[in-house]
């Protein structure tokens, strides 16, 4: 298990995190998602073990990743600028990782093949996408404990997206890996986390189980004949509320059938409960921070 | 140390390591085909050759090795690495001695090889001179990567290690401006002194002690070893590994690709080389003007705005953008003031007291006086000098009164000092340089310039030029000084010889 305890990182002047604390269970997917500068990549490198933190600490199964070098064996971080070293070919990388981490022969095979890449091309005439996959390659074929990939599917295209997404679907199935996830595209995040975290100001601003929130949060389709505004919803948890003519839209968190229940007391001509997405779920939290409804 | 990353080093910069060894053969090898020299001048040649490269090796590669931290894509998957940071620092270094000493040594045995039967070559010499130039490898690689980690950047990185490097330099040449202007008679300031402080001349320097451990005839059971340098090349090592030590173990990992901000970095080193530039141009430049002369201000003013230009530009280089402030320019401004006030408080406590300080003329051993004597106005010293000349080389030769310059030489023992009137009057004419020069720092008449030069119990050279027209009387007595006691020397004029 991964224990973030009140961790906070400042360069120079700039607070990037701020006591921040979280849990990210084992064998879970963990989608960091955030506005741009919200910390995720500070985030990422400093459970690597990466950055000093200026307070807090981070256990990775009761070992600080930052003190205990020996617990990053099990850590493989796919950061979003990638490094490969002059002139490296893949083979070549395959001699420098497997220095380090128990790295898995068959699997290296495997996904080299799955991804069709060449490993004796020097990896500087590779493509961006190209070059994510052969970082990707290699954090399949560690294996490692915990896997954090910053911005993972930059670059890919859709085949090679949906391959890895299903490569990483199986590495969960067949061990007790972690991923965390950090990417802008939420809807590909959509699909593979179980749990998120949204980052914000140098804090985890929510959290928890994706399936669970993304229940508890609905969008609600009503008409009126009478004008209504936002203040006439105010015992509601609103997060969003858009009105065109006689409809008006809420996106409410809350239990669906108490709110559903609650709604109808207004006498709406009609009230219609709609699903929300990742995506709309992290816009209406950044809304309702920012006492944005509209 | 970790023993898989070492070798991992080896196996990927194995080209690296082929072109090094061929280097260091051919340098080796090479001299030997040249015809027309001495087997002994050859095995120099090499020894030179090799060594050198061994040094550009360390200085050149030191950055590139350590090149991984400046770059922030590098950095973060090194810092991510499962290996402490202090197995990689040690693995790092001790691949780059590897990768630059043992070429150096195959190509040394290779020399010594070849050098077979030219005598004076002592076996147990050439092991220490191999145990000496590990220790050198070791303290410069140690020195570079320190230095090279003070900055936050590549370019950085080189610009501080030549820095580095020619400091103590400009320390000795500002330290020698300080003596030559404002201690008259004696420089303490060697290059000897200012050699210690730079690790980059001691290596240098060792390539001429090893020779002399080597291939010295003389060698047979006493070892000529450099102690001294060991001692203090050791003393560089230990304080530049603490630096690299802490500067790479506890490195913040943002610091890569920025500003190199670190108070020894940039921040030192210009602020060094401005007040030593500043100092040197005061002291040289602008104390010994005639300070409200008008051609002494725009001279001055040129010279101040010259370093500012240099300021500027350091900044530049630093920030790399045009930047100022009124730090800065108030940095500028105090730096002259204080280089100002510094010169002036030399010039007038003599030199902080150096020049009171040595020698006391009387416990010296050996004095040489040597005078000018361009206009010689005393028609009975002329007379006494043409007599004098005339005695030694007959009355035919000519002598010319226009361009003379005479030089005696003469040592006394401590009994023959005390009531010697020769050695009174040098310390009388000492003693009057000393007021002369202190009394008008800048008028001197050098068509009577009498030099007086004394040699101390230790070797220590100590020189005063005064203005003085020496007369018969004068000339007499150190005449007599010179008869009485060991004349060493007496330059007699070019002219009169021809």
């Amino acid at each position: 298990m991964l224990v973030i305890n009140g961790i906070s990182k400042a360069f120079k002047d700039v607070k990037v995190l701020d006591n921040l604390s979280l849990k990210v269970d084992d064998a879970s997917v963990f989608g960091l998602v955030g506005v741009n500068g919200a910390g995720k990549s500070t985030l990422l490198r400093s459970i690597a073990g990466i950055y000093h933190l200026d307070a807090g600490n981070i256990s990775f199964n009761g070992e600080d990743t930052y003190a205990n070098p020996l617990i990053r064996k099990d850590i493989f971080l796919v950061a979003d600028d990638l490094y490969y070293p002059f002139a490296a070919t893949i083979k070549s990388l395959k001699n420098f990782y497997g220095q380090f981490y128990a790295l898995d022969e068959e699997a290296y095979a495997k996904y080299l093949k799955l991804f069709r890449l060449d490993p004796l091309k020097p990896i500087a005439n590779f493509s961006k996408g190209m070059k994510r996959q052969v970082a990707l390659v290699f954090a399949l074929a560690i294996k490692p404990k915990l896997l954090l990939l910053d911005e993972a599917f930059d670059g890919l295209d859709p085949l090679v997206r949906y391959t890895f997404k299903k490569t990483l679907t199986d590495l969960l199935e067949d061990q007790s890996c972690s991923v965390i996830i950090s990417s802008h595209n939420l809807k590909e995040l959509e699909n593979i986390c179980d749990s998120y975290g949204i980052l914000e100001d140098g804090k985890i601003e929510d959290y928890g189980n994706l399936m669970e929130n993304k229940a508890h949060i609905n969008k609600y389709q009503m008409a009126f004949n009478e004008d209504k505004r936002a203040e006439d919803f105010a015992d509601f948890e609103l997060l969003h509320f858009n009105k065109l003519g006689k409809v008006i839209t809420l996106v409410i968190k809350g239990d669906p059938e108490d709110v559903y229940h609650r709604l109808k007391a207004y006498n709406p001509l009609i009230l219609d409960v709609l699903n929300v997405s990742f995506e709309e779920l992290f816009i209406y939290e950044i809304e309702k921070k920012e006492g944005r409804y509209e | 140390m970790n023993k898989d990353y070492l070798l991992y080093q080896f196996k990927s910069r194995r080209y690296l390591l082929i072109f090094l060894l061929l280097i260091q053969i051919l340098a080796a090898i090479l001299p030997f085909l040249f015809t027309g020299m001495s087997k002994y001048t050859i095995s120099l040649l090499a020894s030179g050759f090799s060594y050198g490269i061994l040094l550009i090796a360390i200085c050149v590669l030191t950055p590139f090795f350590f090149n991984f931290v400046h770059s922030k894509k590098s950095v973060d998957t090194y810092f991510s690495l499962p290996l402490s940071r202090k197995s990689l620092l040690i693995s790092t270094l001790l691949f780059e001695i590897s990768a630059v000493y043992v070429p150096w040594l195959i190509a040394n045995i290779i020399i010594a090889f070849l050098s077979i039967g030219i005598g004076g070559f002592s076996p147990g010499g050439f092991i220490l001179m191999l145990t000496y130039a590990l220790m050198i490898t070791t303290a410069l690689a140690v020195f570079c990567a320190a230095i090279d980690l003070l900055a936050n950047n590549a370019i950085d990185g080189i610009i501080m290690i030549g820095g580095y490097f020619l400091l103590p330099l400009f320390l000795l040449l500002a330290a020698n401006a300080f003596a030559d202007i404002f201690v008259v008679g004696y420089n303490p300031f060697n290059f000897e002194i200012f050699g210690y402080l730079s690790l980059p001349f001691m290596a240098c320097n060792a390539y001429f002690e090893m020779l002399n451990i080597t291939w010295s005839s003389n060698y047979g059971s006493a070892f000529n070893v450099p102690y001294l340098d060991i001692i203090i090349i050791f003393i560089h090592l230990l304080v530049f590994a603490f630096v690299l030590y802490r500067e790479f173990t506890t490195r913040a990992v943002e610091r890569a690709e920025q500003n190199s901000d670190n108070l020894l970095a940039y921040p030192f080193l210009i602020y060094a080389y401005s007040f030593i530039f500043l100092f040197i141009f005061t002291s040289s430049t602008v104390f010994q003007q005639d300070f409200m002369a008008i051609s002494s201000i725009a001279v001055s003013l040129f010279v101040y705005f010259f370093v500012f230009i240099f300021f500027m530009v350091a900044h530049f280089v630093y920030r790399r953008k045009i930047y100022i402030n009124l730090k800065m320019v108030s940095f500028f401004v105090v730096t002259i003031v204080l280089s100002f006030v510094f010169s002036q408080a030399a010039y007038l406590t003599r030199g902080f007291g150096l020049s009171e300080n040595y020698p006391e003329a009387l416990s010296s051993t050996r004095y040489t006086i040597g005078f000018t004597a361009n206009r010689l106005e005393d028609s009975e010293f002329k007379n006494k000098i043409s007599d004098y000349l005339d005695e030694i080389y007959g009355e035919d030769a000519y002598f010319d009164d226009h361009w003379s310059y005479f030089t005696i030489s003469f040592s006394l023992d401590n009994e023959q000092k005390k009531d010697n009137e020769a050695a009174l009057l040098m310390e009388e004419l000492r003693k009057k340089a000393i007021d002369q020069f202190y009394d008008d720092l800048h008028n001197y008449n050098y068509d009577e310039l009498i030099r007086i030069n004394f040699l101390d119990d230790d070797n220590d050279y100590y020189d005063y030029d005064l203005t003085y027209t020496l007369d018969a009387e004068t000339f007499d007595l150190l005449l007599k000084a010179a008869d009485d006691f060991d004349v060493d020397g007496l330059y007699i004029p070019l002219s009169r010889i021809m």
